[in-house]
């Protein structure tokens, strides 16, 4: 029941990226952090912020109208601005935003931002607020959650502690290349499989650090690229976005059927299949994810993500690229920016300026991140 | 988390789930809410109080190490009880496996009040 794509009739390009290095919390205002990314996005695009029409910034953790307040320190424009909140998926919500304002015509410039950091005196969310009672008396956290994936995934499939734990040993390696990435350190299968243990099979490096910072993109339509002048050769084609809540599936595992629908939502608006996927960038906050995702997405078949990886099919230079920025695992997730970070690493990507990252005749990519809710949310870009 | 001990009952010896039926489709929705049928979309008025059986298989388990709040280590189980309902709570068995059967009891944890924890059906007091 995939809906008309509309960015097939209108196109929108990503013409700017910009990121603040994703790390540990410290007294860096989250307006300093949003900025910097800001700006580098309009530097990197060359075009100045009174072109920007429309700006949505994702982020859950530092309250109502952060977004506005930072916007301010541009000085005059005509922005239309909106906070976006959507949990992990929060910035890959504002990348959808801009996207479609550009692709239905309401703006020729959009700029998708997240930012974020953990402040003191956050809320409860809405899950907690709902008040429906749970039997868990606080027990189940996230990690708790994906601790049970993987002790059901090795039980169903045969995988090991060990082939889990290389998820890791491969996006730390590739976050090691990233200067914007959290953790930027080389890991061994050792390394990573050293305490502290967290829950069941996961250790300390096959979570996500959740820390701090922020990413940008800029988003332009056909007619901006003319008016503006942007250099075309740099500008990065959305093909398709897809966004979906979890349905009741008692009979499926959910986050991996929810993960199948938006995926081949997205490739079908795109009129693609999960072989043209040359680079992904995916929702690893736990190793297990990524191995359950590359199925769910169809990159391989159920049961032979953990071989599949081992043999280097997911490395840069192998088959997909998974998660050549480091992913959440190495690269970061501080909440609000992960998903338009995704955005900034397909698109250095696919400009082939990713230095010595850089996947080789990297054509098309895919942006993949889950929330609580749950929701998920893709996009697919192609050069 | 209001009420927990709403949602289970002592019968006879067995510890039964408080859950929903929807009187629309059919299903079983645990843990009871009045918003709305997850599985349907009927209103809560179309939700009904349902009793059910904790007994199941272990879906999947963990054992947790780290928690800023609770004494760890600590197991956590998802049992898919024999109404097709996934049920998660706290797990006490010395060597579980996914696919074994599992049942609800009550335990005194840390000087608290009665929490209901799965165990292994062999072991459950009779």
């Amino acid at each position: 029941m995939a809906a008309k794509n509309i960015l097939n009739d209108r196109p929108a390009y990503v013409v700017g990226i910009g990121l603040h290095r994703y790390q540990h919390a410290t007294e860096t205002s989250y307006v300093t952090l949003g900025l910097t990314a800001v700006r580098a996005a309009l530097a990197d695009a060359a075009v100045d912020w009174p072109s920007v029409e429309t700006a949505y910034v994702g982020n859950a953790r530092i309250g109502m109208a952060a977004g506005s307040t930072m916007l301010r320190y541009l000085g005059p424009s005509d922005v239309a601005v909106a906070q976006v909140e959507n949990a992990s998926a929060s910035g890959s919500t504002a990348f959808r935003q801009s996207v479609h304002d550009v692709a239905s015509g309401v703006a020729d410039v959009s700029i998708a931002i997240g930012v974020d950091k953990p402040v003191a005196g956050a809320g409860r969310g809405g899950p907690i607020n709902a008040n429906v009672p749970t039997l868990d008396h606080g027990l189940i956290v996230p990690f708790s959650h994906f601790a049970m994936l993987a002790e059901r995934y090795m039980a169903d499939t045969g995988a090991t502690v060990e082939q889990i734990a290389k998820v890791a040993v491969k996006n730390h390696g590739n976050g090691a290349r990233n200067p914007f990435a959290q953790r930027q350190k080389v890991r061994t299968l050792e390394d990573v499989l050293a305490p502290p243990q967290i829950s069941g099979a996961l250790t300390r490096l096959q979570c996500t650090p959740v820390g701090e910072g922020a990413a940008a993109v800029i988003v332009a339509s056909e007619d901006a690229l003319k008016k503006l002048g942007i250099d075309r050769d740099r500008a990065i084609r959305v093909a398709a976005s897809a966004s979906r809540l979890q349905e009741f599936t008692p009979d499926e595992n959910a986050d991996a059927a929810l993960t199948r629908k938006t995926t081949f939502e997205a490739l079908e608006a795109a009129s693609m299949s999960p072989r043209d996927l040359d680079i992904i960038e995916l929702h690893d906050a736990f190793s297990i994810e990524e191995l359950l995702y590359a199925e769910a997405m169809g990159l391989c078949g159920t049961g032979e993500a953990a071989a599949r990886l081992e043999r280097g099919e997911y490395d840069i230079g192998g088959k997909h690229a998974i998660s050549p920025s480091g992913g959440l695992l190495a690269m970061g997730h501080p909440i609000g920016p992960t998903g338009v970070g995704q955005v900034c690493e397909i698109v250095r990507q696919l400009r082939n300026e990713a230095g010595d990252r850089q996947h080789p005749q990297a054509k098309v990519g895919l942006a993949h991140m889950v929330g609580v809710g749950a929701v998920c949310v893709v996009h697919v870009l192609k050069r | 988390m209001s009420d927990r001990e709403d949602l289970w009952i002592e019968k006879g010896s067995e510890i039964f789930l408080r859950g929903v039926r929807c009187t629309n489709c059919g299903s079983i929705l645990f843990p009871p809410q009045p918003y709305g049928c997850e599985a349907c979309g009927a209103d809560g008025g179309s939700l009904e109080d349902f009793e059910f059986s904790s007994q199941g298989t272990l879906h999947s388990f963990t054992t947790v190490y780290v928690h800023p709040k609770i004494e760890t280590p600590y197991q956590v189980a998802e049992v898919r009880t024999e109404a097709r309902q996934y049920v998660r709570a706290r797990l006490d068995h010395p060597d579980p496996k996914v696919g074994e059967a599992v049942i609800g009891c009550l335990q005194i944890i840390d000087d608290d009040d009665a929490q209901f924890v799965f165990v292994p059906t062999s072991q459950a007091g009779g």
